[in-house]
């Protein structure tokens, strides 16, 4: 009996080992970490990029151009359209990002050899189809592929090129397509650049450096074409325009921002950020900015506007929590107004980073008297507060 | 009553532990090596699919471009449309790593980071973004697999020297790429991933890349026109050319592992056998108490399972740990020979394990069928005597033998019906094995007949003993001899393909090699074309004093629609031209044809693959779009079996617009010594450029030890079946020592001493060893020439000469006899130590 019941005890115990080593617990997947922007692309530590510190002379046309002695920079297009027939309504965001990956790049013999990163996201809100659609791209600074020059940024086939204005109040040509969407807008300064911040050096917090140079063109006379899968309307609307470039990232005690551009029917704009704090409150580095229907620009520090959000959405797709619907009060200024996403999901949700950047209607009292208007809202940084 | 059935048999295997572990290990061998030859055959096919999946990733097509690649300005032109299709841009070649102790070469993976948008998931990128900026800005630098820096010791932040392009490099490795995805883990095995334009610097690809990988909805077109000289061509198709280019080879690794499961067989047949004619009583006994025929058939079979599914279960554990040994050399073959692999470990396919269990457990039910039958139709007396039995055995021999001459016949004329096909020439070869199996009974009893005369003379009584003794139990000896033969046969049969094969290539080597020293830069370009010498370069070397003449080459693979073709282009002077072995063609005649594109020259692999003759037209793609070739010669060429297509650069130069050469063979005056030249070489080359010089005779010894790398696995498959083997005549000895007990008794009861005794039994197993051996010789003869003519003609499409060799015509004999002898020890011993009072009381 012995040697046979060995032999099956052998061979069990053999198979057994051998099914353990082969067949045994796999180490599970470690899943990628989710990119940050900031962090990552390009070393916030490079100490050869230039700092915000100072305001300075703004010169146009050269600073619609790009400024690679700073390590980040955006052109950021957003707007409100409407159908010739007025039945339907979109937004749209066109937004460059440029990111210098290196301050003092190597001289590269190769012509894919690049120290510019570029990033796009183009989104439509198509409000009547209650559709959100939007696409990212990035591509390097190089080949052709990317690029920017004070009369044209362009990211493969989407560009936003300067036709004609005054170097203060340019005409601009916007084109972009991916997908299911497609936009060619002709866009036109109806006032010239506003200077945000003090004379155009916007602070971002108490420490210094972290800050950023930031123009806006708030209010451009827009029209155009709008596709969204087959179909084509013809638009026009009001779109803003905001330049921005710095080195400096979030400060350590910053969680994120919502950024408000509102364009009020009656010829006046607001733009006004809130820096929101880990813990929950503001930075007193929050700020904004009135604009007169003749261009006559008025600072809004953090103490001369009031806002509550009138209620939360939960994306199904990130599951992040982002308010939804504010009260905003500028007292000094008799501004009373009520925002309301145009679509409640205009979340970014496939992009690098998850925000949400959205259409936005406006309806409310200024100086009294009733008005309506339309804007965008941008929500970074709630990702962390999510449960 | 079934149950007691049962337990009778049971109890019967358990009375002879010591044969059924035999059996156990017999089929334990077999199934162990056809498993692990199966595991190591997927296991090298997983590698290269996932291979080609991490490098093509979600790409539906590739466009590819000769001679430099694709431009580089057509990719930018295309990301720019509105909307454009998905495309990413790869270049690839390989590098080899110089200053480490062990030089390693290294696939260079250049890719852009940012426009992969997920084509390529596998490489890992997602998890890099924190070196994004760096691999995209910092010339030089590139990640590893942390896996491949672990094996070239490598940590993040350390610089290595690399060679590529004829030019030295150092590289800083900027971080590991951690990854437990499967793909991944294949995919980058030994490849430094840089970004693409650190790529086109290492390789100096200056304006082109290697191919663009793009996904296009089905029915839809590039949205750009294709320049001069690109191709558009789906991008799964490679893994299907790999797998048809290695089909062959794999078919006859497992071929081969079934010739040892055969042999496993063999040895349960006989353990089988031995147990039913042990039992005859039992059985008869069974049978009387109303046991039915059918209960007893199932029985034994049944016996039979009982150490088949043991044997089996260990043979699949077994052919677990050695299918990782074969896997290593199954993937350097393939590496060597079609496809640059490096497997990084064995994940066991559960199909290769259930098909070497099925192997075990059928070979087991079929091996013991014959045994359940005769137990089945025992006498219900248990009268029939061993003796009557083995005469039945001997009466049979001769009708087996008759069956065995007709299957060898068939087997000869399915091997000489002209064909393309690998399949008719396996199965004759294994009817060709069966039969000679057959033979063995009849052809052992026949030859005891011949020998009995001369051993009594030589041995006397002893001598007549043996030899009555291996004729009496002809139905365990006749199986031991058949497996044994079945081994030793193998062994010789492919040791003469293996020794005319490397006989011809040694002729080929010898005359096609006429420089002296060859020049060529270190690495290789993408899709392994050779990288090109700067012409300056060659004209300087050139003309360097104590040279004769030289002549000029290179390599490049073109992607056609069709698959890669590989191109050897040509600027040779006449002498050189005629040492190309040309099977047909005239080498005068050709050569002015040759010269003036008039005619291209293919190899007879090629020739065989496509079918094509001498005459015949063949189209390649050319910037000026498809070009028809004719064939003006086939010449003979073992650097690879997919075939190569050999042209002039003029021709190359006319139909391609470009000159470049990457090989520089250099043919020393008389008397020069190429040690002088080499140092010359060197110099002339300067201390940047880093070339390769390889005398005539390195080049023939590279070339040598591939080639004995390539067969390196059936050397130990072959070692297997003569392991199977070798306990298939221990456990035929065990039988008929168990069986003999008696007789052997009785001898020493007349006063043979135990010296005579032992040496009686030993002469016997010498005597199996002789019986297979003399068979085995003209069996491996006939399987040699079988391989070299028949199945590695239609597997490569090679013409080998024979190179017939003594020593392997008499392996068998020089085999099989110590084999046996060597098995037959434990059993002298044991059967010359039994006291023969015991034993005959106890029978």
């Amino acid at each position: 009996m012995k040697p046979l019941f060995f032999w099956w005890i052998a061979s069990v115990a053999l198979i057994g080992g051998v099914a353990w080593r082969w067949l045994g617990p796999a180490t599970p997947l470690a899943k990628p970490p989710a990119m940050e922007i900031h962090a990552a692309l390009g070393a916030p530590t490079d100490p050869g990029f230039r700092q915000a510190t100072t305001p300075r002379v703004f010169e146009f046309p050269a600073d619609h151009g790009p400024h690679p002695e700073f390590r980040q920079e955006w052109w950021y297009v957003t707007g409100n359209l409407t159908s010739e027939d007025g039945q339907d309504r979109f937004g749209y965001q066109l937004t460059l990002f440029r990111v210098g990956l290196d301050s003092n790049p190597a001289k590269r013999e190769s012509a894919w050899g690049a120290s510019q990163l570029y990033l796009g996201h183009l989104a439509v809100s198509d409000v009547t189809g209650r559709r959100f659609h939007h696409f990212q791209k990035v591509s390097r600074g190089a080949l052709g592929l990317a690029g920017a020059d004070a009369g044209r940024v362009w990211l493969e086939g989407w560009s936003l090129a300067r036709v004609g204005g005054t170097p203060e109040q340019p005409s601009l040509r916007l084109t972009a397509a991916q997908g299911s969407i497609e936009l060619r807008l002709e866009l036109n300064a109806l006032k010239p650049v506003v200077l945000q911040g003090e004379g155009g050096l916007s602070r971002k917090s108490e420490q210094s450096g972290a800050a950023s140079y930031y123009y806006s063109l708030t209010r451009l006379e827009s029209m155009g074409e709008v596709r969204v899968g087959e179909r084509v309307w013809r638009v026009h609307g009001a779109s803003w325009m905001d330049r921005e470039w710095s080195t400096s990232a979030l400060a350590a005690d910053q969680a994120g921002w919502d950024w408000f551009s509102l364009q009020l029917d009656d010829g006046w704009e607001v733009m006004f950020y809130r820096m929101r704090l880990k813990n929950g409150a503001d930075d007193p580095q929050s700020q904004g900015t009135l604009v007169a229907p003749d261009g006559r620009v008025t600072p809004l520090p953090r103490e001369a506007w009031r806002q509550e959000s009138l209620g939360s959405w939960t994306s199904p797709a990130t599951g992040i929590r982002y308010p939804s619907g504010w009260r905003v009060v500028v007292p000094e200024h008799r501004l009373e107004l009520t925002l309301t996403p145009r679509l409640e999901n205009q979340e970014l949700s496939e992009a690098a980073i998850h925000y949400w950047e959205g259409a936005i209607g406006i309806e409310g009292r200024h100086a009294g008297v009733l008005v309506t208007g339309s804007g965008y809202v941008e929500l970074t940084g709630y990702a962390a507060s999510s449960p | 009553m079934s149950r007691l059935v049962w337990l009778a048999g049971w109890r019967h295997l358990l009375a002879q532990p010591g044969l059924a572990f035999l059996a156990m290990i017999g089929v334990a061998l077999g199934v162990a090596t056809a498993t692990a030859v199966d595991l190591a055959n997927q296991g090298a096919l997983r590698a290269m699919r996932l291979s080609v999946e991490a490098a093509t990733g979600k790409a539906t097509h590739r466009l590819v471009g000769h001679p430099l690649g694709v431009p580089e300005g057509y990719y930018a032109a295309w990301r720019l449309l509105p909307n454009a299709p998905p495309a990413a841009p790869v270049i690839e070649g390989t590098i080899r790593v110089g200053d480490l102790p062990d030089p390693h070469s290294l696939t260079l993976l250049g890719v852009d980071p940012l426009a992969e948008g997920g084509m390529r998931p596998a490489l890992g990128l997602k998890g890099q973004q924190a070196l994004l900026a760096a691999l995209m800005t910092r010339p030089d630098s590139g990640l590893l697999l942390e896996a491949t820096a672990d094996t070239l010791g490598l940590k993040p932040g350390a610089r290595f020297q690399i060679e590529a392009n004829g030019q030295k490099r150092t590289i800083t490795l900027l971080g590991v790429i951690a990854t437990q995805d499967p793909v991944a883990k294949q995919g980058l095995n030994a490849t430094l991933l840089v970004d693409i334009g650190t790529a086109q610097e290492i390789l100096g690809l200056s304006g082109h890349i290697s191919r663009m990988d793009v996904i296009l909805e089905p029915g839809r077109n590039p949205p750009l026109p294709l320049p001069a000289g690109v191709l558009l061509l789906p991008a799964n198709d490679r893994i299907e050319v790999l797998e048809g280019l290695t089909r062959s080879f794999r078919a006859n690794l497992t071929a081969l592992s079934l010739l040892a499961l055969l042999v496993g067989m063999f040895i349960i047949h006989n353990a089988m056998a031995f147990s039913v004619v042990r039992r005859r009583p039992l059985i008869g006994l069974l049978r009387a108490q109303g046991v039915t025929k059918a209960e007893i058939f199932r029985q034994t079979l049944l016996d039979g399972l009982m150490l088949g599914i043991p044997g089996t279960l260990i043979g699949v554990a077994l052919g677990l740990l050695l299918g990782e040994g074969l896997l290593h050399l199954v993937a350097r073959t393939i590496d060597d020979l079609y496809f640059r692999l490096q497997v990084t470990d064995l994940a066991p396919e559960p199909f290769s394990l259930i098909k070497g269990g099925v192997l075990g457990i059928g070979a087991t039910l079929l091996a013991s069928w014959l045994p359940a039958r005769e137990a089945a139709n025992a006498a219900v007396i248990a009268a029939m005597s061993r003796s009557h039995l083995e005469e039945r055995h001997r009466e049979a021999a001769p009708r087996w033998a008759r069956i065995g001459v007709g299957g060898m016949l068939l087997a000869l004329v399915v091997a000489l019906v002209p064909s393309n096909r690998l399949e008719p020439g396996l199965a004759a070869m294994g009817l060709l094995t069966v039969s000679a199996a057959l033979i063995a009974p009849w052809f052992t009893s026949w030859l005891m007949d011949r020998v009995r005369g001369p051993l009594v003379r030589i041995a006397g009584l002893n001598g007549a003993l043996a030899a009555g003794g291996v004729q009496r139990s002809l139905s365990r000896t006749g199986t031991a001899v058949a497996a044994l033969t079945v081994a030793t046969a193998m062994v010789s049969g492919m040791g003469l393909l293996i020794h005319g094969f490397r006989g011809t290539v040694v002729q080929w080597l010898e005359s096609t090699t006429v420089s002296d020293i060859y020049v060529s830069a270190a690495g290789t370009l993408s899709n392994a074309d050779s990288i090109p010498l700067d012409p300056e370069l060659i004209r300087r070397l050139s003309s360097l004093p104590g040279i004769a003449s030289v002549g000029l080459g290179r390599r490049v693979n073109l992607e056609t629609p069709e698959g890669v073709l590989r191109l050897h282009l040509l600027e040779i002077d006449y002498p050189r031209f005629s040492s190309l072995l040309l099977d047909q063609g005239n080498h005068a005649a050709l050569w002015p044809r040759f010269q003036d594109d008039e005619a291209i020259l293919i190899t007879e692999s090629l020739a065989f693959r496509r079918d094509l003759r001498v005459g015949d037209r063949i189209t390649l793609p050319t910037p000026a779009g498809p070009h028809d070739f004719v064939i003006g010669g086939i010449h003979r060429d073992f650097r690879s079996d997919a075939g190569m297509i050999t042209l002039s650069l003029n021709t190359w130069r006319r139909h391609w617009h470009d000159a470049q050469m990457s090989v520089l063979g250099i043919q020393l005056q008389a008397g020069v010594e190429p040690d002088a030249i080499l140092n010359a070489l060197r110099v002339a080359a300067g201390p940047e450029r880093s070339l390769h010089l390889q005398s005539n005779r390195a080049l023939r010894q590279t070339s040598l030890e591939i080639f004995d790398r390539t067969f390196a696995i059936t050397r130990a498959l072959r070692l297997l079946a003569l392991l199977t083997a070798f306990f298939g005549v221990l456990t035929a000895l065990a039988a008929i020592g168990h069986e003999r007990v008696r007789e052997l008794a009785a001898l020493r009861a007349i006063g043979l001493t135990v010296g005579e005794i032992r040496r009686s039994v030993l002469l016997q197993t010498g005597l199996l060893g002789l019986a297979a051996g003399t068979l085995a010789v003209p069996l491996g003869m006939v399987q040699g020439w079988m391989l070299i003519h028949v199945i590695n003609q239609r597997a490569f499409g090679w013409t080998l000469e024979s190179h017939p060799d003594l020593w392997l015509v008499a392996q068998p004999l020089l085999l099989a006899i110590p084999t046996a002898l060597l098995a037959g020890i434990p059993a002298a011993r044991r059967m010359a130590r039994t006291p023969p009072v015991e034993a005959l009381r106890e029978s």
